[in-house]
């Protein structure tokens, strides 16, 4: 539900980042959803089909990948995806963990040419 | 074609503004509670009462979100509280941008908590930092024990849970023990308060708990 300002926020994030490098035009953006980020992946496609418009920007194409909830154990320091281990550490069973990943949308990479 | 590697949170703008607010808050001794709920859980009345009964001893004033209309203010500000209306129009959430936009429109330094009241939304708001001090997430009875298994991002964001409406239990098929595991399922370190804000049961805890973490922040040096 709140796809548009994620695609609002990427498309400024994006400027930005396309200011550091003039002459050059975006070709691809992979982005990184995580999988409690609520984002709906084909409502997110949509939300940005809109906010590119805005921007004049055309042709770009977006690779989603998921970004599994990951979580590192406060009593042991193991990383673990959290949702598929039940949130419990599969290493000592601690339930006291912080999680790292997965909770947002991240800009993982851009190709320019 | 090159590839440019940027591991860019989206909302990184958000949390940077978040982390402003969270530092003005601190440095103005304010406690700041983000209250998340679904539509209709009760946030507004519990805010009324939590007005009427904490007014003589704390100086309070609410945020309030909703799409549209400004009953929500209208009546916190009946319970003799300073009320400011954010209409998102059709935006399902409250983002930092919009707090950091009504904040000249209370004195934070006449102030001792801050609520703002999310949009009612168990999904969107949980995405976005406020530079609240605390989530409190606010569940009733009437929708539902399988809440905290189908949104776990609003529990884990969540600092606080307070099951609201119990006087309607007996009528429902709400299960509190299920909705317990499930919810310690997520997050076992998470609190619960079960009140019933009609029936005025369970309030004072909650208004001990916001006591409490008011005390706490006053006690943190003010930066």
């Amino acid at each position: 539900m709140h796809e548009m300002s994620i695609a609002i926020s990427i498309v400024s994030t994006l400027k930005d980042e396309m200011a550091l490098h003039p002459g050059m035009a975006l070709k691809k953006v992979t982005l990184g959803i995580g999988e409690l980020s609520g984002v709906e992946v084909e409502s997110l496609r949509f939300s940005l089909e809109f906010a590119l418009a805005e921007e004049n920007w055309q042709g770009i194409e977006f690779e989603m990948t998921k970004t599994p909830l990951g979580a590192r154990c406060r009593e042991c320091g193991a990383r673990f995806a959290a949702e598929a281990s039940d949130f419990r550490c599969p290493r000592c069973g601690s339930d006291k963990f912080d999680i790292e990943a997965g909770q947002s949308v991240t800009i993982d990479s851009i190709e320019v040419e | 074609m090159t590839v440019i590697k940027i591991q860019k949170n989206v909302l990184s703008k958000n949390d940077e503004l978040a982390a402003e607010l969270r530092r003005e808050f601190a440095r103005k001794g304010v406690l700041v509670l983000n209250m998340l709920s679904s539509p209709g859980s009760g946030k507004t009345t519990l805010l009324e009462k939590t007005a009427r009964a904490l007014s003589a001893k704390l100086r309070l004033a609410a945020i309030e979100g909703d799409l549209q209309t400004e009953r929500d203010a209208d009546r916190i500000r009946a319970a003799g509280v300073r009320a400011v209306q954010i209409n998102t129009g059709r935006g399902c959430h409250l983002d930092a941008n919009m707090i950091s936009g009504v904040l000249p429109q209370l004195d934070l330094g006449e102030l001792d908590v801050l609520f703002i009241e999310n949009v009612g939304n168990l999904v969107c708001p949980a995405a976005f930092d406020l530079g609240e001090d605390k989530a409190v997430l606010l569940v009733s009875v009437t929708e539902g024990d399988d809440k905290p298994a189908k949104y776990p991002t609003a529990i884990l964001k969540a600092d606080l849970l307070v099951l609201n409406k119990l006087d309607l239990q007996p009528y429902t098929n709400f299960d509190v023990e299920r909705f317990r595991s499930d919810v310690a399922r997520v997050k076992p370190s998470l609190p619960m308060l079960e009140i019933s804000c009609t029936m005025e049961t369970g309030l004072e805890s909650w208004f001990q708990w916001i006591e409490a973490k008011f005390q706490a922040k006053r006690r943190q040096p003010l930066r």
